[in-house]
């Protein structure tokens, strides 16, 4: 399926593009994010998928797509890092870009949108209520104030919900014991 | 997976894989077998077990997940593939001509990417509609002697203070002379060096033609085919005047000390405050037509007067001699400057609209047989498709065309 997905790519069908697109744009993004903001992410990603249709005559195989598309993101990621020199973690990262041998970063990033999916169907299987809160907090930023008012509640049942929440996809990722879970959640108020 | 770049080919693993091996091993559910398979990978290469090692820390995760949540909330996937496909339709000519494979004949790059017309647009970036492109172009308009016509290209004529005139073409590098004013002629650009010298020079395009010009002050001038433009070497005194017929766009340098004037026929005036502009007067359009892209510009005739604002159009009824009032409306600035962009851009455009462009810029009469057919076109085609590709694009809305030497006939076609 997928070969067959690059073979109409080169011959200039648009629905195959579209799908390359909607099977690869999260790496891309979720890549190109490591390394710079949210509007030159953007940027880097759309620019890679023009390039790739500029040059689509010449793929005949997904990885060679993938391939494409991770190293023109990273070579423009790379040209940003060099001219901004941002420091500490990006310079780790940079190091690593630097080596060619193993180019494991598009990977890796694969790998962790992966584990995110699989996490978010643990989300799923959450009571409603606990699922809601979480969702509210992630996906719209709310605040446990203004949780607890819209889905009328006090603070402290959210709150409550919250961690129990996240303690059960904890449990999901690890085997913690709860004490050093509680160390270690962001979300908490 | 396989290490595409890399030196070695390594294990065929996915991404999936290796992402459940991970949780299997952190929720203590891994047997001896997936152990090692997870061994092995961590192996491979010192950044995966970096990477296993920081997974320690699940804010990671879930920073991702926080991500993808609020990435489908605002519709990220949905705009910036909006973004590809204007970007793509936006193009310039490519370096590279690849051509496309498992097709008859070597095709243009631009059909292949081409920006077709539709009767009904339901988005505004229509070549999504991949059904038209199935469709194998026939090269049925042909003249009689069987050559494809040739859109227009960067050709004009250039007129000295002296009379004397220069044809002005885009292959190579030239300067010409005006006396001792020596002007520079390059890809498809004139331009004039500040300079002591103040003389008239005037630029005219044929049908068929189009060129650019950069006066002594800095500001660029597009000129659309069948157009001219009177303009001094140099600009002194108190305003910076010019002429022009046809269809003109402009980005003005700024400045406030010396207002930039375009005077077109009938005696209007459009006065710039701001920068970017394009001015329409062909006369065999209904109104004359000012659009402001960018900036402000006062618009001036005998007896009214309007200011316009980036996004709004100031129409005057070319045919009304006693015209009084100055309309102005809010224009659809990428249909009304495409040209420059190197596009036709039509908005719900009517097939004379469209022919009269298409004469302009493939230098044809044109002449219907029967009834004008009444479609209506939006959409983009770039202009640099020939005359075969463009009348293959249009007819699919129902509209029979035919070449007659330099005459393009046009008719309605038949009911499906």
């Amino acid at each position: 399926m997928d070969e067959n997905l690059v073979a109409m790519l080169a011959t200039g069908d648009q629905d195959a593009f579209t799908a390359l697109y909607q099977r690869f744009y999260r790496q891309v993004l979720h890549f190109a994010r490591r390394y710079t903001d949210e509007t030159e992410a953007q940027d880097i990603t759309a620019d890679a998928f023009v390039q790739l249709w500029r040059k689509r005559a010449e793929f005949t195989h997904i990885k060679a797509v993938s391939s494409f598309l991770f190293v023109t993101a990273r070579n423009r990621c790379y040209d940003l890092i060099r001219h901004k020199q941002v420091k500490s973690r990006h310079e780790r990262e940079l190091l690593a870009m630097m080596d060619d041998h193993y180019h494991n970063d598009f990977f890796l990033v694969q790998v962790r949108l992966e584990m995110a999916k699989l996490l978010r169907e643990e989300i799923e299987k959450l009571p409603e209520k606990m699922r809601e809160v979480l969702l509210l907090s992630f996906r719209d930023g709310l605040k446990p104030a203004q949780i607890a008012e819209k889905l009328n509640i006090s603070v402290k049942t959210v709150s409550n919900q919250k961690l129990s929440a996240i303690k059960i996809l904890k449990s999901a990722l690890h085997h913690y014991p709860l004490e050093s879970l509680l160390l270690l959640l962001p979300f908490v108020s | 997976m396989y290490v595409y770049l890399g030196k070695n080919v390594h294990m065929a693993y996915s991404e999936q894989y290796i992402a459940q091996l991970i949780l299997k091993h952190f929720r203590e559910e891994i047997n001896p077998f997936e152990m090692e398979q997870l061994e092995r990978w961590l192996s491979e290469t010192p950044q995966n077990r970096l990477f296993f090692e920081g997974l320690d820390n699940e804010e990671d995760i879930l920073q991702l997940i926080e991500m993808e949540e609020r990435d489908k909330k605002n519709e990220v996937g949905r705009q910036l593939l909006l973004e590809i496909q204007k970007r793509i339709s936006l193009q310039d000519i490519p370096e590279e001509i690849t051509p496309v494979r498992n097709m008859g004949k070597k095709r243009s790059w631009w059909y292949a990417a081409a920006a077709v017309v539709v009767l009904v647009a339901a988005s505004a970036f229509f070549w999504w509609q991949s059904d038209l492109l199935q469709k194998p172009a026939e090269n049925s308009f042909v003249t009689e002697k069987g050559a494809d016509i040739l859109p227009g290209s960067d050709r004009a004529i250039l007129t000295l203070s002296n009379g004397q005139q220069v044809e002005l073409r885009n292959n190579g590098s030239q300067v010409i002379n005006d006396g001792e004013l020596a002007i520079s002629n390059d890809g498809g650009e004139l331009v004039y060096a500040p300079s002591d010298k103040v003389v008239y020079n005037t630029m005219t395009t044929p049908k068929g033609g189009q060129y650019k010009i950069t006066l002594a002050d800095g500001s660029q001038v597009w000129l659309n085919a069948a157009s001219s433009i009177t303009f001094p070497t140099q600009f002194i005194g108190a305003v910076r005047e010019v002429s022009v017929t046809g269809e003109v766009y402009f980005e003005v340098e700024r400045n406030k000390k010396m207002p930039f004037i375009v005077k077109t026929p009938g005696n209007t005036r459009v006065e710039v405050l701001g920068t970017h502009f394009n001015v329409n007067t062909y006369s065999d359009e209904d109104y004359q037509t000012t659009t402001l892209v960018e900036g402000l510009v006062k618009v001036r005739n005998q007896s009214a007067e309007v200011e316009l604002k980036a996004g709004q159009q100031a129409s005057i009824d070319e045919n009304d001699a006693s015209a009084r009032d100055i309309k102005v409306s809010e224009a659809n600035v990428e249909e009304v400057i495409g040209w420059k962009n190197n596009l036709f851009v039509f908005n719900n455009a009517d097939v004379p609209t469209v022919m009269r462009q298409i004469s302009r810029w493939y230098d044809l009469d044109i002449s219907y047989k029967g009834p004008v057919p009444a479609k209506l076109y939006r959409g983009k085609i770039p202009r640099d498709f020939t005359l075969s590709q463009v009348l293959n694009a249009l007819k699919l809305a129902g509209v029979n065309f035919e070449v007659n030497g330099k005459t393009l006939i046009v008719s309605q076609g038949n009911r499906k």
